[in-house]
This record gives structure tokens, C-alpha cells and sequence, in this order.
């Protein structure tokens, strides 16, 4: 007879840790059946499109949740991207350009890895520093306004098109492949792991967590930067406010894949599901009609939730 | 009516490919001190667990004072009277010695009243014999202190039985020996204490019944007045025991690690000594003498004011846990749960992560590698788990040591320190542990074993340095390593 309790909290918890799928296949099912518009082959490229984009800093982000920690700044680090891209590609041309924007977003993140491993700064003060700063340099830059640019090779890698899908989802794979690789085959990952898992007995199994910990911001700030100059490839433009949402679509992203703020487990594979779950759902609203301001109270809603969820199965996973 | 408080009957309790517990039945007299021992992994942790509501059991009943219990969770166990004082406790730290005990059950309308919850607080603890400020916040207090305070919480909600699991492990000799009239005075009291040890001289000291597990299984019974030491080891590890410690095969060279003058202000005062290859040497001393300190220091976990260490006659820079590592040292930290284990991962994670230089191929990891590691070990130790991924959270407490010493073996390093390497580990197992010292000494690897057993240190060591204060205050060889000589240089 105790035996129908003990079922109940099972089941209640295999739903809870899985809600995010459950609710991601109840949503599709009923957007299927009460929009046309959303299942079209047009709109399933367009959900593919957008996601890719932030995708490819969601990776990173994970790799830095992993470690224990997390960054706000990169929301900054791809509006900076966007500008000093197109700077650089009017001054200098495409290639330039592209590694220049990538140096800088890795400087950015080194210098977050810094205070955060070195000085020991905590992640939040740290990171809401530099992303200040960092959006600050880049209204500085561009005295505020949008810029253009009429390059050729960008216009050209920008109308590169297969079946709808853009060059960017390729990006976004690549850049998924290898961060799965990173963590799941190399020392390196490992370590990140154990880092995150605990700092300490990672310190004293002789690893070394300040890398560790330094490693994954500059990671992050150099896919921030290449999320950054993927947009600019599709909007042939930068303006220091591009992004702002990035960092908590990122985190949320992350949580919702099942990558635990806490640290230590979770993977950059599981993020996917995330960063598609976020994508299905706004891209939803939109075709319900909801308005911008409406989807920003509710993407709001949404990290609360997951991150509650978060706390609430890591609870029931120690009982 | 029975005159048991308590009857568990028929507990069987499964997890995902282990049986913890087959069909075990417990009957616990009134104002007891019943004793539970068995291997590690044997289920005593399960089996408490289920009854102060952690687990509910698979199958079997549970009965309190002749009464059928059934039990919502730890809060309305403890609320019936049933209490577990764990390992890792229950405080939070912050908050003062009465907050703790009175936490979530604060009296007052509105406004807490500070006063009466102070003096309650303090009635608990002189009804135990201690008498110290109860508004001083946990985290100052000792480890003997902390459990002290979760006595008293027990007694606040009026225990009848109050489970112990692995008590002393972590208290120094002295404050055992203060801790014993504790559990005198529960007796006294009728209140039923009862007790998982490792410790079988504990048992014989102040437990009145012991019951023994091996495999999820009740393998005996019986009044402590009536039953032997080596029947109990032949009951809990399924063969008889000649000895408890294995004799030194190996004996020390040339000297390995010469350590000149160290300090570290304020814990560790201008130390001195040598280790040779293929020795084993004992650090003795009270808890607070600087022993865990000095092994820090040594293997880089903390850096040195002044003084120099001598690898095999080279002088070396320890900076950090890494410059340790270079120069093939290794630390087996004392307490697994905080610094000795990732819980989060798996066996094979855990053990493999002082060397994935050995499990790679190029830069690529190798799961066979690993998994050829994690298999080698967990036979060579005896690691009782479902398989190598299992995550460390589901092993018992004598198999998660074995698994911390295992990633330092694997590491194999020249020189390894240990710090109390067989904390809550069974009888049985720790014969194989001593028996792999053998071993690696006789591979000419040298050891220092920081250890407060004090029959561990006599037995193992091939020479003994007793701190104090920071201090080496003297050194025993031979004949000389009694235990009465190494607890008069101990103590003041
Ligand atoms: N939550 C769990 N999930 C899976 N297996 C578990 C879990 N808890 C315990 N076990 C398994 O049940 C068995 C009994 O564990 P238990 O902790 O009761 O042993 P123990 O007798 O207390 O051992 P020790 O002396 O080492 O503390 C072990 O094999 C352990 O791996
Ligand atoms: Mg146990």
C-alpha cells in the first residue's frame, strides 16, 4: 500500500524533469492544428534561422554553466561584435574583419575569465561590469547610431541559401559538434566538469580550476562574437543594442535543456532542445498575434519557471 | 505488547540494479544501545533511512511501540520520535545553537520569544551535561560540539529512539571519550540510541545488543556479553579474521622528501623531517595539531612562508596542487564528501581524473581506457557498486572512501600522503587497504598516513612523528611506538 505513494512521486518526478519536453510536444501539436501558417515548411527554416544565431552562443553559455558559473556580458560582446564587424569590413574587407571581431569577443571573455578565476570576482558583479562597460565602448564607437556596409562577399555569404536553410544553421552546427566533442572527449571538458561538480576537490585532485574557469569565458566571448557576426551577416548592419536579450535567452536556454545552474552535469547536446523549445514558442506567439512587448513579459516568465524547475528536481533528485 | 519500541519486519528495499536490502527484521528494545554493524554496502545506512523517512521500503512493516508506523518524510519521523543524527549534519551554519535546535518551530505570535527559546536551548544541553552559549552561531563550533547540538534537537521533539550512523568517525579520541557518558545519559533516560560503527571496540564499550548485516541481509544477533570480536568480524565479513593488520613486507631506503624548516603562520612552526623510499610514516597527534595542515602544504594545497622541501635531493617549489602533482605527489583528503569526491559524477570520473593524461589517446579521451581503469579498481577495492557509472551520490559511505582512494592510487604517484584513508571502512576492507600500502611500499612508493587511529598508526608505521600545536614534538621508532608514548607527546 506504500507502495502507490512512492509511484505517484516517481511519476511526478520523471514528469517534472522532463516537462520541457512534454510541454514542447504538446505546444507543436496544438499550434499544428490551430495555425496553418506554423507547420509550412517556409516557417519551420524560419524557426531554424532564428535559433541558429543565439544557438551558437548558447553552446558556450552551457560550457560556463557547466563550470558553475555564468555571464551576463554577452549580450554586450555580440552588440560590440555587430559593430566592430562592420567597421572593420568597410575599412578592411571580410576576412579581416572576421578574425578581428573573433580576437576582440575572446579578449572580452578573457577578461571576464580573469576577475572571475584570477581575482575571484563573483560571476554576477563581474560579468554585469563588463557588460556595461563593453556597451558602453560600443555606443562610444558608433556615436550611437546603426551602421551599414554594402560589402559584396558579405552580401553574397548573406544569399547563400539551401532549400531556405541560410549559411548560419551550418555555422551553428559546426560550432555544436565542436563544443560536444570539447566536452564530452577531451581533458579539457573533463576538467570543466570536475570544476563545476566541486571546485575544491577539483583543486585538489591537482586540476587546474583557474584555467578551467578562465577557459570557458573566453570561449564564450569568442562564440558570442561569431553569434554576433552572424548577424550581421543577415542584417548587413551593427548597432551597440543588438543582442540585449542574448545572455538570459542563452541561460535559459541552457536550464531548460537540463543543464543545472549549479554545475557540474548537464551538456551542450541538451541545449539544443532548449534553445528549439524557446524558438517553437516565440515564434508561435508571433504567428498568435501576440505583441512584442507581451513576448518580453513572457520570455521573463519563462527563466523564472525553468530556473524554479531547476531548483525544484535538483531537490527532489538528493531526496 | 511487545516489549519492543521498535519492530522493522520484512524491509526490503531495492534501487535500480541493486538489492539494498532483502527481507531484514529488526527488533530494538526500550532504553537500549543496540549496535548495527555489518560491511561496507551491507545496507545499515538503507535501513535507517527507511526508518527515519528518507526511503519507504519496497516491501515490510514498520512498528513503533507495537504500533504500525508509516512515516511521511524526516520531519514527521523525527515528530513521532524517531531522530538520525547523520553524518553530515543538519545545521546551517549561520544561525545561532537555539536557533538551530528550535528552527521551524519558533513560539511567539508574531514576535519570536528570544528568551524562553535561549533557555529551553540551554535546559536541553545541561540535561546533557554541556553548558555553553547557545546564541554562539553553529559554524563556530566544533565537530563534537555540532553533534552535540543535534542531540539536543533530537531531544527537543522527544525522541524515543535516536539513530547514529557513524558517530565518531570524524571526533578526535578525546571527545569520543565525552561523547560515551552522552549516550549513557540517553540510556539513563529510556531513550533508544541506535548505533552504526565501523569501530568494534565501541560496540564492546557501550552497546547492549548488536545485530549484524552482510548483503542486504540480518546475518546475526546478539548480547554484546555474549558474543566475541572475531565472531563478529567472521559474521560481517563472511570468513574468519586472523589478524586485523597485515605485517610490514617492505622497509625503508634512501631518503625521497626531505622537508627543512617549514612554517606557515599561524598553524605550522618550522618543521623538519624526512621520508624514505619505500616507508611509511605515521603522523600522530589531536585533531588541531596541524597534521592535515602539514600534509596540505606539502602537496600544494596551501603555500609555505617560509622553508624547503627536498625531492630526492632536488630542491622543488610546491606552489599549488598542480606543482605537487608534477613533482608525483598525491593526498588522499579526509573528508570525501567536501573535498575527496565530485558526487555529481561517476566512479569512473571520479577515479580517473587525477591522470586523464592515461586515458587519452592524442587529445581524445578513451572510454575503454577509462573503463578498463574504473573496472581494475573497483575489483582491486572491492567497490561495491551497480556498475562503473554509477554516480558517487548512490554508493555507501565505506565505498565512496574506497573510491577516493582509488583515483590517488591510479595517479600513481612516488609519494602519497593519506589523511585518515580508512574512515568508515569495514574491518574486512581495511585489511586490503593496509595490504595495498604493503604493496606500493614494496614498489618503492613512500607513504605518509595522517590517521587518529591509533592502532592503525602503531600497526602500519614503520616510524612515527607525533605533532602538537604545529609542531613536531617528537619522533618514535621500534620498539619506542607504544601507544602510551604517542599520546604523552600528543597531549600537552
Ligand atoms: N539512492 C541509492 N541509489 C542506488 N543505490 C543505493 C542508494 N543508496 C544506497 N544504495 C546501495 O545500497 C547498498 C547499501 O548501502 P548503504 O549505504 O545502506 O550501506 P552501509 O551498510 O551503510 O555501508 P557503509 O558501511 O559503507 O556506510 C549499497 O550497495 C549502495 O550502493
Ligand atoms: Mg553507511
Amino acid at each position: 500500500m506504500r507502495k502507490s505513494t512512492l509511484d505517484k512521486k516517481y511519476i511526478i518526478t520523471l514528469l517534472i524533469e522532463n516537462a520541457v519536453t512534454v510541454f514542447l510536444v504538446g505546444f507543436v501539436i496544438f499550434m499544428v492544428f490551430t495555425k496553418r501558417s506554423f507547420s509550412t515548411w517556409d516557417n519551420i527554416v524560419n524557426i531554424i534561422n532564428e535559433s541558429s544565431i543565439y544557438g551558437i552562443a548558447a553552446c558556450a553559455m552551457t560550457v560556463v554553466v557547466i563550470s558553475g558559473e555564468f555571464d551576463l556580458s554577452s549580450s554586450s560582446i555580440f552588440g560590440w561584435s555587430t559593430v566592430i564587424f562592420v567597421i572593420c569590413i568597410n575599412a578592411m574587407g571580410i576576412v579581416p574583419a572576421f578574425f578581428i571581431t573573433l580576437v576582440c569577443g575572446a579578449a572580452f571573455g578573457a577578461l571576464n575569465g580573469l576577475l572571475i578565476a584570477k581575482v575571484k570576482m563573483p560571476a554576477f558583479v563581474a560579468t554585469l561590469g563588463t557588460m556595461i562597460a563593453i556597451k558602453g565602448l560600443a555606443y562610444v564607437m558608433t556615436k550611437a547610431q546603426p551602421i551599414n556596409t554594402n560589402n559584396a562577399t558579405l552580401k553574397a555569404i548573406g544569399s547563400f541559401n539551401m532549400g531556405g536553410i541560410s549559411i548560419i544553421p551550418i555555422v551553428y552546427l559546426g560550432v555544436l559538434v565542436l563544443f560536444i566533442w570539447f566536452m564530452r572527449y577531451t581533458k579539457f571538458g573533463r576538467d570543466i566538469y570536475a570544476t563545476g561538480g566541486n571546485y575544491e576537490v577539483a583543486r585538489l585532485s591537482g586540476i587546474n580550476v583557474v584555467f578551467s574557469k578562465f577557459i570557458v569565458f573566453t570561449m564564450l566571448g569568442a562564440a558570442a562574437a561569431l553569434a554576433g557576426m552572424m548577424y550581421g551577416v543577415r542584417i548587413k548592419a551593427g548597432w551597440a543594442p543588438y543582442g540585449q536579450d542574448l545572455a538570459l535567452y542563452c541561460i535559459t536556454a541552457t536550464i531548460i535543456g537540463g543543464t543545472s545552474l549549479l554545475g557540474g552535469t548537464g551538456s551542450v547536446g541538451k541545449t539544443v532542445i532548449g534553445v528549439l523549445v524557446l524558438a517553437v514558442l516565440f515564434n508561435a506567439l508571433t504567428l498568435l498575434g501576440v505583441s512584442g512587448s507581451m513576448q518580453k513579459f513572457i520570455r521573463g516568465l519563462v527563466l523564472i519557471t525553468v530556473i524554479m524547475l531547476d531548483a525544484v528536481v535538483a531537490k527532489r533528485q538528493k531526496e | 505488547m511487545s516489549a519492543y519500541v521498535l519492530e522493522m519486519k520484512g524491509i526490503t528495499k531495492t534501487f535500480p540494479g541493486v538489492v539494498a536490502l532483502d527481507d531484514v527484521t529488526l527488533s530494538v528494545e526500550k532504553g537500549t544501545v543496540h549496535a548495527l554493524i555489518g560491511e561496507n554496502g551491507a545496507g545499515k545506512s538503507t535501513l535507517m533511512k527507511i526508518l527515519n523517512g528518507v526511503y519507504t521500503a519496497t516491501k515490510g512493516e514498520l512498528f513503533l511501540e507495537g504500533q504500525p508506523l508509516h512515516l511521511q518524510g524526516v520531519r514527521d519521523a523525527q515528530e513521532k520520535g524517531i531522530s538520525t543524527i547523520f553524518q553530515e549534519f543538519n545545521l546551517i551554519n549561520a544561525l545561532s545553537v537555539a536557533e538551530n535546535i528550535f528552527l521551524g518551530r519558533f513560539e511567539g505570535k508574531g514576535q519570536i520569544k528570544w528568551n524562553r527559546i535561549n533557555r529551553k536551548a540551554r535546559e536541553l544541553l545541561e540535561k546533557l551535561g554541556f553548558n555553553f552559549d547557545v546564541s554562539k552561531p553553529v559554524g563556530k563550533l566544533s565537530t563534537a560540539e555540532k553533534q552535540l547540538v543535534e542531540i539536543a534537537k533530537a531531544l527537543s521533539y522527544d525522541a524515543k529512539i535516536i539513530v547514529m550512523d557513524e558517530p565518531t568517525s570524524s571526533l578526535t579520541k578525546k571527545e569520543i571519550e565525552l561523547f560515551f557518558p552522552i549516550i549513557e545519559k540517553l540510556r539513563k533516560g529510556g531513550i533508544t540510541v541506535i548505533y552504526i560503527s565501523h569501530k568494534l571496540d565501541e560496540i564492546f564499550h557501550i552497546c547492549d545488543r548488536v545485530s549484524i548485516m552482510r548483503d542486504g541481509k540480518l546475518v546475526g544477533e546478539s548480547l554484546v556479553s555474549e558474543i566475541t570480536r572475531e565472531r563478529i568480524i567472521e559474521l560481517m565479513v563472511g570468513r574468519s579474521m586472523e589478524m586485523e593488520y597485515p605485517a610490514r613486507t617492505a622497509s625503508p631506503g634512501e631518503p625521497v622528501l626531505e622537508v627543512k624548516n617549514l612554517t606557515r603562520e599561524p598553524l605550522l612552526h618550522d618543521i623538519s623531517f624526512t621520508l624514505h623510499k619505500g616507508e611509511i610514516l605515521g603522523i600522530a597527534g589531536l585533531v588541531g595539531a596541524g597534521r592535515t595542515e602539514l600534509a596540505e602544504t606539502i602537496f600544494g594545497a596551501a603555500v609555505a612562508d617560509s622553508g624547503s622541501i627536498e625531492i630526492n635531493g632536488k630542491a622543488v617549489s610546491i606552489r599549488s596542487t598542480m606543482d605537487g602533482k608534477a613533482n608525483s605527489i598525491g593526498m588522499v583528503t579526509e573528508d570525501r564528501k567536501e573535498t575527496g569526491l565530485v558526487l555529481d559524477m561517476s566512479v569512473t570520473r571520479n577515479i580517473t581524473v587525477t591522470k586523464l593524461d592515461e586515458v587519452t589517446t592524442g587529445i581524445v579521451l578513451s572510454k575503454q581506457k577509462e573503463g578498463e581503469v574504473a573496472s581494475e579498481y573497483v575489483q582491486k577495492l572491492n567497490i561495491k557498486t551497480p556498475s562503473i557509472n554509477q554516480t558517487l551520490y548512490n554508493l555507501s559511505g565505506g565505498n565512496q572512501q574506497k573510491v577516493v582512494l582509488s583515483k590517488w592510487l591510479f595517479s600513481n604517484v612516488e609519494i602519497l600522503i593519506l589523511d585518515e584513508p580508512t574512515r568508515g571502512i569495514d574491518v574486512g576492507a581495511k585489511y586490503e587497504i593496509y595490504c595495498l600500502m604493503n604493496e606500493l611500499t614494496e614498489q618503492g612508493k613512500s607513504i605518509i598516513m595522517i590517521s587518529s587511529e591509533l592502532p592503525e598508526v602503531l600497526s602500519m608505521s614503520d616510524r612515527i612523528l607525533v605533532m602538537h600545536k604545529g609542531m613536531i614534538k617528537g619522533e618514535l621508532t621500534g620498539a619506542k611506538m607504544t601507544a602510551d608514548n604517542v599520546m604523552q607527546l600528543a597531549i600537552d
